[in-house]
C-alpha cells in the first residue's frame, strides 16, 4: 500500500510541478513583456478562450467513451492542471485588476465561481470517497430511497407491533413524535458533511431516555428500533456526501457554457468598440 | 377499465415468442441429408424413442448440425481457440497435430471484426432511443452465430501443409471419428489444431447444446465420450505438461492407465454454491476436503478444470494462502524435495479443497517416479516448488494480496473471473460515468451493476467476470451465450436468446440481467399470453469497440479496473500500481 501511495504522489507532484512552472513562466512574462505589449490582453483574451473550449471539451469527451481518445482519467488530469492555469491567464488577462463595465464583471464573477466550485469538486473528489467507504452502508444514490423506505416500513412496522399487543403508548408516542419523521426523508445533510456527531448522539440520547419508560419487553424492540435509526444515519452520510459529490457539478457545467457564451459576447463587444483592434 | 385497456394496447405490441430452434445451424439442411446422417453411425445405433416429443433426434440434427466440406490443409479448428462445437467426420480424415505446435502466425486467427470510427461515432445517433429497442433480424456483428461458433469456415488454409507438418508429431481421425467434444462440453480452450488431410473431408458439426442432448437420451453415446476422453484429452493435458511431455506412446498409455480421475462438487456448482451463501456458510470448513495438511503424499494432483484452495492451519481455522486452477499441480514440491532428501517426510504441509467443482487427475507416486520429467524437475526445485516457497504459490519477486483479500476473493468465489470489475472505492466519487459510458455503448441500457461485495476499499461490481467455468452457460437451450473463439469472453447472442432466465439463474455472480425487450418505437413486446418477451444481457467486455472496455476508459479517477482474479499477481499488480 505503501508504494502504491508513493507512486501516486509522484504522479501528481509531477503534474503539479509542470503546472506550478507554467503558471510562474505566465506571470514572469507578464511581469517582463506587459509594459512593452500595452495590447496583450487581446493575445491572452485569444489564449484564454482557447483555454476555455479546451476545459469544456473534457465534458464532450466524457460523453463518447467508444473513442479512442486515451482514458477520461487522463483528460481529467490535464483538464485539473489546465484549469488551475487558466487562473493564472485570467488574471494575467485582467491585468490584476477588478475590470470595468457590468459585462466584465458578470463575466469575472462567474470564472471565479466556475473555478472555485473546480477547486471545490476536486477537493471532495478526493477526500469524500475515503469517507464513504469508512463510512459503510454503501448504497447507489439511486437506490437510496428504494432503502430509505425499506427501514422506514421496518421500523413502522417494529412499532405498529408493539400497539397491536396492546402494550404501552409510550415508544408509539416516542416514534411519533421524535422517529417517524426522520424516516421520511434524508436529515442532518450539514451535519454528516461536517462529520458532527451531534445527530446521532442526540437520537442516542433520547432512545437512552425513553429505555427508563420503558416495559422490559419493550426493550428488545427499542434495540431493534435503535439499530434502524443507526442505519438511516449511515444511508444519510452517504446521501449527503453522494449528493454533494453530484451537486457541484450542477454549479461547474451550467456556468462554464455560460462563460463560454459570455465570452464569445466579450470578444463582439471589445472588437465592436475598440477601433483598430489588432 | 376501457380506458386502461386502451393505454395497455398503446404501451406494448405484441410479438411471437423466440423458439427453442429459430436460429438452426444449417438453414440449408435438407431431409435428403437428415435422411443419410440417420443411416450412419453413430445415429443409426441410436433409439429414437428416446428422445422426449419436443426434442426427437432428427429435430436436434436438423437445428443443431450443419455438414461442412474441407479441402486439404483447411484448419478446422486452432489450439487454444473457444469453440462451441463437436466434430464427426463422415468421409475422409483429419490430422489432429499434437506437437510441436504449428506456428501461431500461420493459423490465421479470425479477428473479432471492431467497429470503424465512423460506427463508434455514429453511437452517438444511431443508437435506439429506447433501451434494449428491438431491431428485427439485425444482432450485432459479433453477436452473430456463425461467429460464435468455429463453424470450419474459417477459410484459412496451410500452404504447403506436408511441409508444414512435417516431423510434427500427427494423430489421423478417419471417418466415424470425433473431436472437439471435451473443449465444446468443458467450456475449454481448444487443447490442439485439427486440419482437413483428404482431398475432400466432410464433417458434421453439432452446436454443444444438440450434442448435450443427444448425450442426455443416448447412454451408448455418453460411454464413447467418456471413454475418448480417457484416450485422447487426459493424453493431451498430460503431454502439454512439462513433467510427462518427454514420454513417448506407449509410456503415455501406461501413465494414462495409472492416473485416477478425481471430481469434486457438481459440475454445475452455482445452485450449491448459491445455497452455502444463503445460510453463510461459504467458508473453508464447508468445501470438500482433498489433501489435508499433515497426511501422508502418495501422489501429485493435477487440476484439469476448477479451482483449489491451498490453505494451512492457523490457530482454531485454516488461512488461505493461494487458490489454485487449470494447469497447477498440487503436492509435486514436497515429492521433489523428499526425491533430493528422503530423510525428509513426505507429508503434505498444505491442506487441498475443491472451491465448488475441481476436476483433477491424481498421479500415484510410483507412476511419478517412473515417468517424471527429472531433469526438469530438478531445474525447477528451488524456485518455485519447493514447499517454503510454494506457501503463496508465487515467484520469488511477486507480491500476494493481503490474506484477508484471499480469504474474501476465495469465499465468494471470484477467482473465476478473467476480467473481473475491481473498483477502488477509495477513488471511485460514485459519479456513475461508468454507468452511463456502459450504456451508450449497450441499446442504452448499461450491462452492469456498480454494486457487490465490498473488502477494505475494494468492490467486486456485479459485472459479468467472463469466468474461466462460466456455469452460465450449462442450461442454455439455444446455446445463444457463448464464448468468443478467440479471447473467449462470455456474450449472448440476442437474435437466438429466448428469454429462458437459465443462465441468469445460474450465474453465482448475480451478473446477467433479464430485460424486457421493446420495438423501436418503445413499446413493450409482449407474448400472445401478454407476458412481456425478455432477454438476458450481461456486460460482454465491449468486444467490438477498438478502445476497449467503455467503463474502464469513461472512470475519470481510475478507480476502476477489468482484472483477470483466477490468479493472484494481476490483483496485486493492480493494487500497487494504483
Amino acid at each position: 500500500m505503501a508504494k502504491k501511495e508513493l507512486e501516486l504522489v509522484r504522479r501528481r507532484f509531477a503534474g503539479l510541478l509542470l503546472t506550478l512552472l507554467t503558471v510562474g513562466g505566465l506571470f514572469a512574462a507578464y511581469v517582463f513583456f506587459a509594459p512593452l505589449f500595452p495590447r496583450h490582453a487581446y493575445l491572452s483574451g485569444w489564449v484564454f478562450l482557447a483555454v476555455m473550449l479546451f476545459l469544456t471539451f473534457f465534458n464532450f469527451r466524457k460523453k463518447i467513451p467508444f473513442l479512442r481518445m486515451g482514458s477520461v482519467g487522463f483528460w481529467l488530469q490535464v483538464h485539473i492542471y489546465v484549469g488551475m492555469i487558466s487562473g493564472a491567464l485570467f488574471f494575467v488577462h485582467i491585468s490584476f485588476s477588478w475590470p470595468h463595465g457590468l459585462l466584465n464583471q458578470i463575466i469575472a464573477v462567474i470564472f471565479a465561481i466556475v473555478f472555485v466550485s473546480g477547486v471545490i469538486g476536486l477537493w471532495i473528489s478526493r477526500s469524500f470517497p475515503k469517507r464513504l467507504t469508512v463510512a459503510g452502508f454503501e448504497t447507489p444514490f439511486e437506490r437510496m430511497p428504494h432503502v430509505r423506505t425499506a427501514l422506514r416500513k421496518e421500523a413502522e412496522a417494529l412499532v405498529l407491533a408493539g400497539v397491536d399487543n396492546q402494550t404501552s403508548p409510550v415508544i408509539a408516542e416516542f416514534f411519533t413524535d421524535k422517529i417517524g419523521l426522520f424516516f421520511a426523508k434524508p436529515h442532518n445533510l450539514v451535519a454528516h458533511l461536517l462529520r458532527s456527531q451531534s445527530p446521532q448522539e442526540s437520537h442516542r440520547s433520547q432512545f437512552a431516555e425513553i429505555r427508563r419508560y420503558a416495559k422490559r419487553t419493550e426493550l428488545d424492540m427499542l434495540g431493534k428500533l435503535e439499530d434502524l435509526v443507526e442505519q438511516k444515519h449511515l444511508l444519510d452520510y452517504q446521501y449527503a456526501l453522494q449528493f454533494t459529490l453530484r451537486a457541484w457539478l450542477f454549479v461547474h457545467i451550467p456556468l462554464s457554457y455560460s462563460l463560454l457564451i459570455l465570452s464569445v459576447a466579450h470578444i463582439i463587444v471589445v472588437y465592436s468598440f475598440s477601433g483598430s483592434a489588432p | 377499465m376501457a380506458q386502461s385497456d386502451t393505454n395497455l394496447a398503446s404501451l406494448v405490441r405484441q410479438a411471437e415468442r423466440p423458439p427453442r430452434w429459430g436460429e438452426p445451424l444449417d438453414p440449408a439442411m435438407g431431409e435428403e441429408t437428415l435422411d443419410m446422417l440417420l443411416a450412419s453411425e453413430p445415429f443409426s445405433q441410436m433409439d429414437a424413442s428416446r428422445f422426449p416429443a419436443g426434442t426427437p433426434l432428427r429435430e436436434i440434427l436438423r437445428n443443431d448440425s450443419a455438414v461442412r466440406e474441407y479441402a486439404p490443409g483447411e484448419i478446422v479448428l486452432r489450439k487454444d481457440d473457444y469453440g462451441t462445437s463437436a466434430f464427426l467426420v463422415l468421409s475422409g480424415e483429419v490430422d489432429v497435430v499434437i506437437r510441436p505446435e504449428i506456428d501461431p502466425r500461420l493459423l490465421g486467427r479470425a479477428v473479432r471484426a471492431k467497429k470503424t470510427f465512423v460506427a463508434r461515432l455514429a453511437q452517438l445517433w444511431n443508437n435506439n432511443p429506447e433501451p434494449e429497442g428491438w431491431r428485427k433480424r439485425s444482432p450485432r456483428a459479433s453477436d452473430k452465430k456463425s461467429a460464435a461458433i468455429d463453424n470450419g469456415k474459417t477459410s484459412v488454409y496451410l500452404q504447403d501443409y506436408p511441409r508444414i507438418v512435417s516431423g510434427s508429431q500427427t494423430a489421423k481421425l478417419g471417418e466415424g471419428s470425433m473431436f472437439g467434444e471435451i473443449s465444446a462440453l468443458s467450456r475449454m480452450p481448444r487443447t490442439a489444431t485439427v486440419v482437413a488431410a483428404s482431398p475432400v473431408t466432410r464433417l458434421l458439426e453439432f452446436t454443444w447444446e444438440g450434442l448435450r442432448d443427444i448425450m442426455k437420451y443416448d447412454p451408448a453415446l455418453k460411454a464413447r465420450i467418456d471413454k475418448i476422453y480417457r484416450e485422447n484429452s487426459l493424453k493431451a493435458f498430460l503431454s502439454n505438461h512439462p513433467l510427462f511431455n518427454h514420454l513417448d506412446d506407449s509410456s503415455y498409455k501406461e501413465l494414462c492407465d495409472a492416473a485416477q480421475l478425481e471430481t469434486y462438487g457438481d459440475y454445475n456448482w452455482s445452485g450449491a454454491y448459491k445455497r452455502l451463501v444463503k445460510d453463510g456458510e461459504t467458508s473453508s470448513a464447508n468445501e470438500p476436503v482433498i489433501v489435508r495438511e499433515g497426511d501422508y503424499l502418495n501422489g501429485i494432483h493435477m487440476i484439469r478444470a476448477g479451482f483449489c484452495r491451498v490453505s494451512r492451519k492457523y490457530g482454531g481455522g485454516e488461512r488461505t494462502l493461494n487458490y489454485i486452477g487449470a494447469g497447477s499441480v498440487f503436492g509435486f514440491g514436497e515429492i521433489a524435495n523428499h526425491w533430493q532428501k528422503p530423510g525428509d517426510g513426505l507429508q503434505a504441509t498444505h491442506s487441498l479443497r475443491s472451491l465448488g467443482y475441481a476436476h483433477l487427475i491424481f498421479i500415484p507416486t510410483a507412476a511419478l517416479e517412473k515417468f517424471a520429467n527429472r531433469e526438469w524437475a530438478a531445474a525447477e526445485l528451488g524456485t518455485q516448488l519447493l514447499p517454503d516457497i510454494a506457501d503463496a504459490g508465487l515467484n520469488e519477486d511477486e507480491e500476494a494480496p493481503p490474506a484477508a483479500l484471499m480469504e474474501f476473493l476465495a469465499e465468494h468465489r471470484f477467482l473465476n473471473g478473467t476480467k473481473s470489475m475491481v473498483i477502488d472505492m477509495d477513488r471511485c466519487t460514485r459519479c456513475d460515468d461508468c454507468v452511463r459510458a456502459c450504456a451508450s455503448t449497450h441499446d442504452g441500457n448499461p450491462r452492469f451493476l456498480r454494486h457487490g461485495p465490498i473488502i477494505d476499499n475494494l468492490m467486486i461490481a456485479n459485472a459479468c467476470m467472463h469466468c474461466v467455468d462460466p456455469v452460465c452457460m450449462i442450461g442454455c437451450p439455444t446455446g445463444a451465450i457463448h464464448r468468443t473463439s478467440f479471447s473467449g469472453e462470455v456474450v449472448i447472442n440476442p437474435a437466438t436468446c429466448i428469454g429462458c432466465t437459465a443462465c441468469a439463474n445460474n450465474c453465482p455472480y448475480d451478473s446477467i440481467r433479464m430485460v424486457e425487450v421493446r420495438s423501436e418505437k418503445g413499446e413493450f413486446l409482449v407474448d400472445e399470453e401478454f407476458q412481456p418477451i425478455l432477454k438476458a444481457t450481461k456486460c460482454d467486455f465491449c468486444v467490438e469497440q477498438k478502445s476497449g472496455p467503455a467503463c474502464v476508459n469513461a472512470c475519470p479517477h481510475d478507480a476502476l479496473s477489468r482484472t483477470n482474479l483466477t490468479r493472484i499477481t494481476p490483483i496485486a499488480h493492480w493494487l500497487r500500481k494504483n
